[in-house]
């Protein structure tokens, strides 16, 4: 039988991957393609929808290499082309090592290391492991997307009713509890996003006062990797 | 203008074919792997285990998809097949609905948070292949120390820069006293906090709770005539929504 090593680091592996990615390319284009115009047809300028590409190339870049270094980990415990698959759809690294570990001891092994050691029939688990566990999210979303959306889109319709205030009631509730669950993690991670709200506030100040709108494709960019950055030195501190 | 309904049956209709098209290569793959190598592994092995995760994963996969669909509209279903919901996609939604200043579940900030969300998924697809391309000779830098602690506060970091936009209007039309809705949910985020310091892990879970509590106070105000939807014109004054 072939080995975990052999299979995890298969041609067909790799052939299978790419031909998921592709499909997974093709709908992000289609997805773009159509609301890019739906947004031309709804009156949002091509100036306003080229400064909004902008800004998501900018914002994307950093998180993006992320989960490259996540990669790295991952594919020591379950090869390079599927961790490449696993990372680019769904999941995160800390899922992936939690998914892997579960499958392999549930197969008696005590850790990753020995069941690396092991056939293919153990890597055969923790692939479909791994893909059983994380698509609940999709299947429920694609049961449910459509009604949450389109119900929520109709009660904020009415100019000056309760509908336009309860749209921002989702965005609100988000920030409510994201900001103390991360400002209760620890004092660095309060000062992590002192300086991230820091940064944003200079960076408007510096757009207002000279006029460079352009910098504002940036904000976010900037606020991340200095924000990112200054945890080294607030780490040292707390 | 393209009707209405037919645009939203039609972008629904292809997020759901795209939804499944993934489960299938996500199922598909393994499915293919195990037969032609056939080294099919005990289905009742893999239950056992994907019962587990299913137990853990299914809740927080319910309380996202109600507490992020709304935000995200017809964008969730990129959002969902990709991942990263939290540290990238959020972000980028907010962000493009603040650059072209909508809010919400409008059929504009529909369109350009799924025109944002199909464009960072993209290019996050194409820096993993490059990452691939390119992982033995990134290694020893991303495996750096900073570079790993850095890492490790990428979301204060990111919410900490959402926060000016999220809590500053700017757009003509506005809603007067709007951060006034969370004061009462983030008054009750902190006390749960505090007395129960174990909901830490249960971020999800306090979001889906602080989802109705955030409606039904923002309800009371709007009732009550705190807060208001208004307008504001060329001279910066405040008028009533007609």
């Amino acid at each position: 039988m072939i080995s975990y090593q052999e299979m995890a680091h298969s041609t067909l592996l790799y052939g299978l991957v790419i031909a998921g990615l592709a499909f997974v390319a093709f709908l992000c284009i289609v997805f773009f393609r159509k609301t890019y115009n739906r947004a031309l047809e709804l009156g949002i300028s091509k100036e306003t929808l080229k400064k909004i590409n902008k800004s998501t190339i900018s914002l994307t870049i950093v998180p993006s290499i992320s989960i490259v270094i996540g990669l790295i980990t991952l594919s020591t415990v379950i090869g390079t082309p599927w961790a490449w698959f696993r990372l680019s759809v769904v999941g995160a690294v800390s899922y992936e090592l939690i998914a892997a570990q579960m499958a392999t001891s549930a197969l008696g092994f005590e850790d990753m290391t020995a069941a690396m050691a092991t056939d293919g029939q153990t890597f055969g688990a923790v692939m479909l492991v791994m893909s059983i566990g994380i698509i609940s999210g999709i299947v429920i979303n694609t049961f449910l997307g459509k009604k949450l959306t389109t119900s929520m889109s109709k009660a904020g319709k009415k100019p000056g009713g309760f509908g336009p205030i309860m749209n921002g009631c989702f965005m609100m509730a988000l920030m409510c509890v994201m900001l103390p669950f991360q400002a209760f993690t620890g004092l660095d991670y309060i000062m992590v996003m002192i300086t991230s709200v820091a940064v944003s506030v200079i960076m408007n100040v510096i757009i207002q006062k000279t006029g460079w709108k352009w910098l504002g494709d940036f904000i976010m960019a900037f606020t991340l990797i200095i924000g990112m950055a200054s945890a080294l030195l607030w780490v040292k501190i707390f | 203008m393209q009707d209405d309904k037919k645009y939203i049956d039609s972008i629904h209709r292809l997020g759901r074919i795209g939804s499944v098209g993934a489960i299938l290569f996500m199922i598909g793959i393994p499915i293919i792997m195990c037969t032609i190598y056939n080294c099919f592994p005990e289905m009742s092995t893999v239950f056992q285990a994907g019962g587990g995760l299913l137990a853990m994963f299914v809740p927080t996969a319910l309380s996202e998809v109600i507490s992020y669909a709304p935000i995200l509209g017809s964008a969730s279903y990129i959002t969902f097949i990709t991942g990263n919901v939290m540290n990238l996609k959020l972000p980028v939604a907010i962000s493009a609905q603040q650059i072209a200043g909508v809010e919400a579940n409008t059929p504009e900030s529909d369109a350009v948070t799924t025109m944002a969300i199909a464009l960072s998924s993209l290019e996050t697809i194409i820096i993993i292949t490059v990452g691939v391309l390119l992982l033995k000779p990134l290694q020893p830098i991303l495996s750096l120390e900073s570079v790993k602690t850095a890492t490790s506060y990428m979301v204060p970091a990111l919410f900490g820069g959402l926060i000016l936009g999220i809590f500053k209007q700017n757009g003509k039309v506005r809603i007067k006293n709007k951060n006034l809705i969370g004061v009462l949910p983030t008054i009750l985020v902190i006390a749960g906090l505090v007395i129960f310091p174990g909901i830490k892990a249960k971020q999800g879970f306090v979001l889906l709770g602080m989802i109705p509590v955030t409606v039904l106070w923002a309800y009371l105000l709007w009732k009550k005539g705190v807060i208001k939807q208004i307008m504001i014109d060329d001279n910066g004054n405040e008028k009533p929504m007609e």
